[in-house]
C-alpha cells in the first residue's frame, strides 16, 4: 500500500483551503455588498446633512460677503472624509465657489440650474475624469439665495468597502494561516504515524518479512518496531490507539505464522514418515493376518479335536453302556457254552455206553463231535465277545488310578521293551531297532502311571506293527528303526515315538482316534485303543497329541504333557 | 508615592501658571513684547513666510539693538503652519494660550487668516489682534473679523481691479483666470469678477490647482482650459510655485499671453524659478509677466524706507527662524521682504506710543489714533475705526533683465 502524494494532510488541508476561499469569497461579497449599500446610504446622510449645514451657514455670507469666507467655509467641509467636491450657487444659478480643479465639470455647470428651491435632491452622477459621486443638492434660503451641491464621493466607498473587505481577507487570511498552521501541526501529528504505520504495514507484509516471521520461531518473535511502539506510546488518540491494535495484530500475525510454519514442518515431516509407517503397519497387518490365519488353522485344529473328542467321548458313553448290557447275557452264553461242552461229553459217553448199533453210534457219536465242535466255537467266540466287552468297559471305566510323581523316562523304556518284545512274541521274524533319547531333565512328571503306560504301550505297538507289516512289504533292504524321544519343555515334557513305517494314510489319520475304528482285520483289534489313548493322554493328563505322518515313509506321535499332571486332578 | 509626585506636580504648574498670569503685565513693561507668527516656512509657499520674517526681523533687530522700543525688547516667536489652514489655528491657540504673545503678526496666507479670525473672536476679551497679515483677502478687511485685524497692504481687491483696469486699458476684455482653488483664490477671483462687471463683463475662463502644488506640478489642463476659451489675458492667484509653473506650461505651449499675479505670489521666487527654467531651456518665460505689487519697489532709492531696509537687513543679516530655511543664505532684498520691513515698521510705531508698558487692551484706540504716518514710501498710513487698512496702493512691475522693474499704470502690457 503506496501512500499518497496528497496525503491525509494534504487532502485535508487542501478542502479546508476551498472551504476557506469560498467562505472569504462570500464573506466579501456579502461585507462588500452590506458595506457598500450603508456606505451609501450613510453618504447620502452625511451629504445631506453637509449640504444642510453649508446652505445654513452660507446664507450670510452669500449674500453680503465675498467669496473667499464662503471659499474657506466649503473648504473646511473638503476635510470631511467622503466629500468629493462643493460647490455653491447663487440665485442666478452660477457658481460662485467651488472645489474644482482645474475647472467645474461641464456636466455639472449644466446641471448646476436643475435644483429644486425647497427639496433636497439626492442623485448618483457619473461625472467623466472624476468618476461617481452621490451629489446632494440643497436649497439656500429656500432657493432664493441660491443652492449648495456637496458630491459625495463613491470612490472612497469603493475604497472602503475594498480596505474592509481587504482587511477582512487579510484577518480571515490569518486566521486561515494559523489555521492550517494547527491543522497541518495536528495532521501531521495524526499523519506521520500513519505514514509511519503504512511503511511498516507493509514492510510486515512484504515477502522478505513475512520469511522473517514464518523462519522465526515462536520464542525468537522479533519485537515490535520501535517507531510503532512509540506512536502507540506518544499518540494518545485513535491513532495510538490504531499504533496499538497494530502492534497486536502483528504479534498474533507473528504467532500464527509461526504455528503455519510449524505445522506445515511437521505435515513435512508427517508425510515423510507415512510411507515409512505404512508400510510398517502393512508388515504388522501381513503378520497379523498370518497371525490369524495360523490362529484361524489352530482354531480349526482345535475345533476338530473337540469335535472329535466330543465324539469319541459319546461314543466312549455309549460304548459303556452297550457293553454292560451285553456282559450278562454275554455271560450267560459262555456259561451256558461251557456247560453246553461238558454236557456233550458226557453225552458221548453215555452213547458210548449205551451200546449202539454201530452205524448209529457212529453217527450219534459225528453229531455229537459237531455239537460239542458247534458248542465250543460259541464258547470260543463268547470268550472272544467277553473280552472285547471288558475292553468296553476298561475304556469307559473312570480313572481309579492315583495321581503320582512317574519317572516318565524309565516309563517308557519299560514299555517300549515290553511292546517290542509282545510283537516279537507273535512274529519271530519280526526285528526292529530302538533308538531312545530320553531327556535326563524330564525326571518325574505327575501323573497316572497305569493310565499312562497303558496309552504309551497302544502308541508303540501300534508302531512295531506299522513297522512289521512295512518290513513283510518292503523286504531285506528295509531297516525298521523305532525312535522314542523325550524332551523337557519346562513346564511341560515332550515325548517323540516314531517309526519309519507304513505312515498312517490321511483318512486314516483323520478318524484315527475314534473308538471302534480300526485298521486291523476283523477280529484283530477292537478299535479302542487309540481312542482310550486319546482320553488318557488328552483329557485325564490334558496333554496334546499331535500326528506327523508321510504315508509309506514314517509316523511321528508327538505328545505333550503338563509337568503337573493337569490342572485339577480331580477332573478326571 | 506617585500619586504624590503626580500632586506635587500638579501643584508646581497651578503656581508657575498663576505667578506668570500674574506677572505678565509687569513683564511685558519690563523686558519685551512677544510677537506670535504662524506662517509657511515649509513647503511650497515656504519662500513667503521666511522673507516676511526676515524682512520684519531686519527692523525689530535694529529696534533692540538701539535700546528698544521704549526699553523694551521686540520678540517674534514664529511657528510653521506651512500654509495649511488648521496648522494655523492650532500655532495661534499655542501662541496666545502657552507663549502668552502680545499680539499675533506677520500671518501668511488667506486660507490660513480666514480660519484664524474666528480665534481671534474667541480671544477677543483680552484684545488679541492680528497685525498685517500677508494677504489680501477680504474676511479680514469686512465685519465681523475688521475688528480683530488690521492690515495694512493694499486689498486683493485694490490688486485684480487694478490688473483689470490695466488689461482693460491695454484693451484685453476677455481675462481669464488661473486660481489657487481656496479662500485666497476665491479671493482673487472674487475680486477680479467684481472688476470685470465694473466694466459690464465677466470672466471669461477659468482654472484652479489645489494649494501646495509644486513647480513640477504639470499645469497643462489649465493652460488648455483657458486658452481654449481664448482669452486676452490671464490673471493668476496663486502660490509662486504654481504660478511659475502655469506660466511655464503657458509659454512652453507656446501660448502667448500677457499673465498677471498678485502681490501674493512673491515675485522673486517665482521670478528664480521662471529664470532657473529659461537658463535650462533657453527660452524666456518672464517677457508677458505683469506682477502687481502692494508696496513700492525695492529697487525704488528715492523712497527712503526702501534705503532704509536695505541698510538694515545688509547691517543686520537677519537670520530666518530657527530650524527653518537656509540660515547661511544671505537675506536678498525682496517686495515680501520689504513689505515685512514695512510691517514691523507700522508696529514698532504703534507700540511705541504707548510707553514702556503696552496694555493690549488700549491697542485699538492706538491704532486707530494713526493718521497720515509717512512710513517712507510716499504714502501715508491712516487707520480709523472704519479702516484696518493702512495702504491702497498698487504697483505694476514687469521682469527686465532678470528683475521687476514698475511699470507705469496706463502703459500697454507688455
Amino acid at each position: 500500500v503506496k501512500v499518497p502524494k496528497l496525503g491525509l494532510a494534504g487532502q485535508v488541508l487542501t478542502g479546508i483551503t476551498l472551504l476557506f476561499l469560498l467562505i472569504t469569497v462570500a464573506i466579501g461579497l456579502v461585507s462588500a455588498w452590506n458595506l457598500d449599500r450603508q456606505l451609501t446610504r450613510e453618504f447620502e446622510t452625511k451629504g445631506t446633512a453637509i449640504a444642510n449645514s453649508i446652505a445654513n451657514s452660507s446664507i450670510e455670507l452669500l449674500l453680503s460677503r465675498d467669496g473667499s469666507s464662503l471659499q474657506a467655509m466649503i473648504d473646511g467641509f473638503l476635510d470631511i472624509s467622503g466629500v468629493g467636491y462643493v460647490f455653491v450657487l447663487d440665485a442666478d444659478d452660477q457658481i460662485v465657489v467651488h472645489t474644482f480643479a482645474p475647472q467645474v465639470p461641464p456636466s455639472l455647470v449644466e446641471r448646476a440650474s436643475l435644483h429644486d428651491d425647497t427639496e433636497f435632491i439626492v442623485a448618483t452622477l457619473d461625472i467623466p475624469d472624476l468618476g461617481t459621486y452621490v451629489d446632494v443638492t440643497a436649497p439656500i434660503l429656500a432657493g432664493v439665495a441660491g443652492a449648495v451641491h456637496v458630491g459625495m464621493n463613491r470612490a472612497f466607498i469603493d475604497a472602503e468597502v475594498r480596505s474592509a473587505v481587504l482587511l477582512q481577507s487579510a484577518i480571515l487570511a490569518g486566521i486561515f494561516l494559523i489555521s492550517m498552521a494547527l491543522a497541518y501541526v495536528h495532521i501531521t501529528r495524526v499523519a506521520q504515524p500513519l505514514v509511519t504505520l503504512t511503511a511498516h504495514a507493509n514492510r510486515v507484509a512484504s515477502a522478505e518479512h513475512l520469511r522473517q516471521m514464518a523462519g522465526a520461531s515462536a520464542d525468537a518473535v522479533t519485537g515490535p518496531d520501535p517507531a510503532v511502539t512509540r506512536i502507540a506510546a506518544w499518540a494518545a488518540n485513535e491513532v495510538g490507539a490504531l499504533a496499538a491494535a497494530f502492534q497486536n495484530m502483528e504479534l498474533e500475525l507473528q504467532r500464527y505464522i509461526g504455528n503455519l510454519r510449524r505445522a506445515q514442518q511437521e505435515l513435512e515431516e508427517y508425510n515423510r514418515t507415512l510411507e515409512l509407517k505404512v508400510s510398517e503397519r502393512t508388515s504388522e497387518l501381513v503378520f497379523k493376518n498370518a497371525e490369524l490365519e495360523t490362529t484361524l488353522d489352530k482354531l480349526k485344529q482345535a475345533q476338530e479335536q473337540i469335535v472329535t473328542q466330543e465324539k469319541l467321548a459319546s461314543l466312549g458313553a455309549l460304548t459303556a453302556g452297550i457293553a454292560h448290557e451285553i456282559k450278562n447275557p454275554l455271560n450267560f452264553i459262555n456259561n451256558f457254552a461251557q456247560l453246553s461242552t461238558e454236557l456233550t461229553t458226557e453225552l458221548a459217553d453215555t452213547v458210548a455206553k449205551a451200546g449202539l448199533p454201530e452205524d448209529t453210534a457212529a453217527d450219534v457219536t459225528d453229531v455229537i463231535e459237531m455239537l460239542k465242535m458247534n458248542v465250543q466255537k460259541i464258547n470260543e467266540h463268547g470268550k472272544r465277545a467277553d473280552s472285547i466287552v471288558r475292553n468296553m468297559l476298561t475304556h469307559s471305566r473312570k480313572t481309579k488310578g492315583e495321581w503320582t510323581a512317574v519317572d516318565l523316562n524309565a516309563l517308557l523304556n519299560e514299555y517300549v521293551g515290553l511292546a517290542y518284545h509282545g510283537m516279537r512274541g507273535q512274529d519271530k521274524e519280526f526285528n526292529a531297532r530302538i533308538e531312545t533319547a530320553f531327556d535326563p531333565e524330564i525326571k518325574t512328571i505327575t501323573a497316572i502311571p497305569q493310565d499312562l503306560s497303558r496309552a504309551f504301550l497302544n502308541i508303540l505297538t501300534n508302531a512295531c506293527y506299522a513297522l512289521r507289516d512295512k518290513a513283510k512289504k518292503a523286504g531285506a533292504s528295509y531297516a525298521p528303526v523305532l525312535k522314542v524321544t523325550t524332551r523337557s519343555l519346562g513346564e511341560q515334557v515332550e515325548i517323540r515315538i516314531r517309526d519309519n513305517g507304513t505312515g498312517i494314510p490321511d483318512e486314516v489319520k483323520a478318524r484315527m482316534f475314534e473308538p471302534f475304528f480300526t485298521t486291523k482285520p476283523a477280529g484283530q483289534g477292537t478299535g479302542l485303543g487309540l481312542s482310550m489313548t486319546f482320553d488318557i493322554l488328552v483329557q485325564a493328563h490334558r496333554g496334546k497329541v499331535d500326528v506327523d505322518t508321510a504315508p509309506g515313509e514314517f509316523a511321528e506321535f508327538i505328545i505333550v504333557l503338563p509337568r503337573s499332571g493337569g490342572e485339577a486332578p480331580a477332573k478326571s | 508615592m506617585f500619586a504624590d509626585l503626580r500632586f506635587r506636580g500638579a501643584a508646581a504648574v497651578v503656581t508657575v501658571v498663576l505667578t506668570v498670569w500674574l506677572l505678565r503685565a509687569p513683564l511685558a513693561g519690563q523686558g519685551e513684547v512677544v510677537l506670535g507668527m504662524s506662517a509657511a516656512f515649509t513647503g511650497a509657499s515656504a519662500q513667503l513666510g521666511l522673507e516676511l520674517y526676515r524682512g520684519s526681523m531686519a527692523y525689530l533687530a535694529h529696534v533692540n539693538a538701539t535700546g528698544g522700543m521704549n526699553g523694551v525688547r521686540l520678540r517674534i516667536k514664529a511657528y510653521d503652519d506651512a500654509y495649511d489652514p488648521n496648522k494655523a489655528i492650532m500655532n495661534s491657540i499655542r501662541l496666545i494660550e502657552q507663549d502668552q504673545v502680545f499680539l499675533l503678526f506677520n500671518y501668511v496666507g488667506t486660507p490660513t487668516v480666514t480660519r484664524v479670525l474666528p480665534v481671534l473672536t474667541r480671544f477677543s476679551r483680552q484684545q488679541m489682534l492680528l497685525f498685517f497679515p500677508f494677504t489680501g483677502a477680504e474676511p479680514q478687511r469686512a465685519p465681523p473679523y475688521n475688528r480683530y485685524a488690521y492690515n495694512l497692504r493694499a486689498s486683493y481687491r485694490d490688486e485684480t481691479a487694478e490688473l483689470v483696469n490695466y488689461f482693460m486699458v491695454s484693451n484685453r476684455r476677455r481675462i481669464g483666470i488661473f486660481y489657487q482653488i481656496d479662500a485666497y483664490g476665491r479671493s482673487g477671483w472674487d475680486g477680479v469678477r467684481t472688476a470685470l462687471q465694473n466694466y459690464g463683463t465677466q470672466i471669461a475662463a477659468e482654472a484652479t490647482y489645489r494649494r501646495g502644488a509644486p513647480y513640477s506640478t504639470s499645469m497643462r489642463a489649465q493652460v488648455d482650459i483657458l486658452r481654449k476659451a481664448n482669452v486676452d489675458a490671464v490673471i493668476a492667484i496663486g502660490a509662486y510655485a504654481a504660478s511659475a509653473a502655469f506660466i511655464r506650461d503657458a509659454v512652453d505651449a507656446g501660448w502667448d499671453v500677457p499673465i498677471a499675479n498678485v502681490s501674493f505670489v512673491g515675485s522673486e521666487s517665482m521670478l528664480q524659478l521662471l529664470l532657473k527654467e529659461g537658463q535650462a531651456k533657453n527660452r524666456d518665460y518672464t517677457s508677458r509677466l505683469v506682477n502687481s505689487q502692494v508696496v513700492p519697489s525695492y529697487e525704488d532709492l528715492s523712497l527712503p524706507a526702501v534705503r532704509e531696509y536695505r541698510a538694515l537687513l545688509d547691517r543686520y543679516q537677519p537670520a530666518p527662524p530657527e530650524g527653518f530655511g537656509d540660515p547661511s543664505a544671505p537675506p536678498t532684498y525682496s517686495f515680501v521682504g520689504f513689505e515685512g520691513f514695512l510691517n514691523a515698521k507700522m508696529l514698532v510705531h504703534i507700540l511705541g506710543g504707548m510707553g514702556s508698558a503696552p496694555d493690549a487692551l488700549q491697542l485699538r484706540d492706538r491704532v486707530e489714533q494713526i493718521q497720515d504716518y509717512d512710513i517712507g514710501i510716499a504714502a501715508p498710513v491712516s487707520f480709523s475705526r472704519e479702516r484696518n487698512q493702512g495702504l491702497n496702493t498698487v504697483y505694476y512691475t514687469r521682469v527686465e533683465n532678470g528683475r521687476f522693474v514698475p511699470l507705469t499704470p496706463g502703459t500697454k502690457a507688455p
